[in-house]
């Protein structure tokens, strides 16, 4: 039998016209769109959550902290040859722009408050590209490096230090080394503003300074330069651009993407995300059941006219694809409910998220004024805080919101093949009905 | 006489239950001329609708021969037998069996349908052979709104929409009053004269069996020719 009459014949067994005593297996049917839609929910919230809070953190890493791309030569560099690199890499067509940055270690401290700084000497345009504005936190001051003595302060550094915009911190780093012995020097800043990557463990350490005065404190053989660059897209693929960097590069030089410089953080990010899918996966499959106990039903409420197609010249073949296709449009109808409706919260999740606080909000503060006669001073002294699902000072403000629709569509696929799996059974089961049996009990 | 489409030779059919054998069937030899109709008749219980079901394909030979046309009915597997019910005969039951969720029009036009046609095409010619039948007015309806006359109507459109070399009528008559039996009678006779097709038809009727070219009649699973 050709694909038209299987599936019209399939769509009259599950749809039908009638509602009669064999209503149990339409309800049987109902409920187990509903149940593969409703599994199907969390599923897509995950995977759409998942992927905005990976691309959110991501990006905000690489945009401030690790670059799209870092170029570094294998040997010491001198500050001509930065020069003229960079230069080139600026004319590579699809990056966005290249600076360089001296990397080291210190320790700063103020009025008897110390903390461990990682000093990053930042060419005064990265500041200005415009992934930097869109993730830096400008929380006290300005966001420019103009002077020597300049600094811009990590949020929890300056917090550590009780330094704010206009004070005056001290780093102390390692000068120059002689034999077994180091020299350390102490170099005097200006705070000229307190800046937030939105993660605790960059904003405890950086320590921003200008890179063309970073050659007074920072000793060349104990600090590390790099050449940062950033590409119009960095979550495209980016073998192409890495190509074109890599051919203008002179010899001695790598270019290394942000998934390797950046690889324990996105190994760990997509080893959860795809441990989540499954278990969210494991619920559908789970639903996928009740396609087959609805689809064994109707074998036994339609054995009747199972018999009559078989009269009429349907092979035992016949009858199970008819009944594969009903488990797959049952399968493809809950999929694409859930998915629908899945992806409608996680578009909304944030205020989803927002309303879950504000709700758990109202029912502490009832539960703390009906606690209130039995709570002793202490208890009573102590604030009442905010519920919060997602803490910024970890996560992100807000989840953004990213639709992979391959992701989706691959969903989809696995929801169908589910489908058709669980409709093995009960295909079978209708193939291997006798007609004649069932034909004689009338 | 042209050459017998339907030859059953020593045919035999055992029911075995827990404490005996049951032998609907002994030793049955039968020959239908193609073109030619017949009528099986015999008291309730003789292997009538037995017999009927292995010509017919839907059951399978206990012993002997069954050749109809071309197909050797004793040596088909599943598939070989849907492929001969779907070709070459049409099953006419004593209750109509239609679909209840599809029209007249959907019922007649689906053995044409799954057997490849294309959709328009069987539906045009299940519209037009139910218009032959006198329910061309009555094809969109469901067969609960149709008269026991009209859906047994239906079912006969529906056996002959395959152009069958056959049809094997099962009591066709057998849940209807004198009017409606007489129409489904002449409809059943008419249309096998008219399209040249064999007919086969176990009946308790005697005035039907008595218009019919051939005449078996069966007593405890043995043939008798009157």
């Amino acid at each position: 039998m050709r694909a038209g009459p299987v599936f019209f014949l399939a769509l009259r067994n599950i749809l039908g016209r009638r509602s009669d005593q064999r209503d149990l297996a339409r309800r049987t049917l109902r409920g187990a769109v509903l149940s593969v839609a409703v599994s199907m929910i969390p599923l897509i919230v995950t995977l759409v959550v998942a992927d905005g809070m990976i691309q959110g953190i991501t990006s905000r890493y690489i945009e401030l902290s690790s670059y799209h791309v870092q170029v570094v030569p294998y040997r010491g560099m001198g500050e001509g040859s930065v020069r003229e690199v960079l230069d080139a890499l600026r004319r590579v067509p699809g990056v966005r722009g290249a600076w360089a940055e001296t990397q080291a270690v210190g320790v700063a401290f103020s009025e008897g408050n110390r903390g461990g700084a990682v000093v990053r000497a930042l060419d005064p345009g990265f500041l200005d590209d415009p992934g930097t504005r869109a993730y830096l936190d400008v929380l006290e001051g300005d966001a420019s490096l103009s002077g020597p003595n300049d600094v811009l302060l990590g949020s929890e550094l300056a917090r550590d230090l009780g330094a704010v915009t206009g004070d005056t911190v001290n780093l102390l780093s390692v000068r120059s080394r002689r034999g077994d012995s180091v020299l350390p020097r102490v170099s005097v800043f200006r705070v000229r503003g307190i800046v937030s990557s939105g993660y605790r463990d960059l904003d405890s350490r950086w320590f921003l300074v200008a890179r063309d005065y970073a050659g007074r404190y920072l000793a060349p053989d104990l600090s590390r330069t790099i050449l940062g660059i950033k590409v119009d897209d960095p979550f495209s693929p980016l073998n192409t651009v890495l190509e074109e960097i890599r051919k203008a590069l002179p010899e001695g030089w790598g270019a290394y993407p942000w998934p390797e410089t950046e690889r324990n953080l996105y190994e760990s990010f997509r080893t959860t995300r795809y441990l989540l899918l499954l278990i969210m996966g494991l619920t559908v499959a789970v639903a996928a059941v009740n396609i087959s106990s609805a689809l064994v039903t109707l074998v036994t409420e339609r054995s009747q006219e199972i018999a009559i197609l078989k009269g009429l010249g349907a092979g035992p073949r016949d009858i199970g694809r008819v009944f594969i296709a009903g488990g797959m449009i049952l399968g493809f109808s809950g999929a694409v409910l859930g998915t629908a409706l899945g992806t409608l919260a996680a578009i909304h999740i944030n205020g989803l998220i927002g309303a879950l606080e504000r709700v758990l909000g109202a029912a502490a503060a009832l539960f703390h004024r009906l606690a209130w006669p039995f709570l002793d001073e202490a208890a009573r002294a102590l604030p009442l805080t905010p519920v919060r699902i997602l803490n910024p000072d970890y996560y992100l403000e807000s989840i953004p919101v990213t639709l992979e629709y391959p992701a989706l569509a691959g969903i989809l696929a696995a929801a169908l093949f589910l489908s058709w799996l669980a409709s093995l059974l009960p295909a079978r089961k209708a193939a291997a009905l006798p007609p004649l049996e069932i034909l004689r009990r009338r | 006489m042209s050459e017998p489409i339907i030859v059953c030779e020593n045919l035999s059919k055992t029911f075995k239950t827990d404490a005996e054998e049951l032998h609907i069937l002994r030793s049955v030899d039968l020959a239908v001329e193609a073109g030619a109709t017949a009528s099986i008749t015999g008291p309730s219980g003789c292997g009538k609708t037995t017999l009927l079901s292995i010509l017919g394909g839907l059951d399978s030979p206990g012993g002997g021969t069954v050749r109809v046309g071309p197909w050797n009915l004793h040596e088909l597997g599943e598939s070989g037998l849907s492929e001969y019910r779907s070709s070459f005969v049409g099953f006419v039951f004593q209750f109509h069996y239609l679909l209840k969720d599809f029209t007249a029009l959907e019922n007649v036009a689906l053995p044409a349908y799954m057997r490849g046609e294309s959709r328009p095409e069987a539906f045009a010619r299940a519209a037009s052979l139910l218009s032959d039948l006198g329910l061309g007015d009555r094809k969109n309806q469901y067969p609960g709104k149709l008269s026991g006359g009209e859906r047994q109507r239906a079912a006969i459109a529906r056996a002959l929409i395959n152009r069958p070399a056959v049809i094997l009528a099962d009591e066709p008559t057998g849940n209807l009053d004198e009017a409606n039996s007489r129409a489904v009678e002449d409809l059943l006779l008419g249309l096998a004269s008219q399209y040249g097709t064999t007919l086969v038809v176990v009946t308790h009727d005697g005035r039907f069996a008595g218009r019919t070219d051939r005449r078996f009649r069966l007593t405890e699973g043995e043939i008798e020719t009157p």
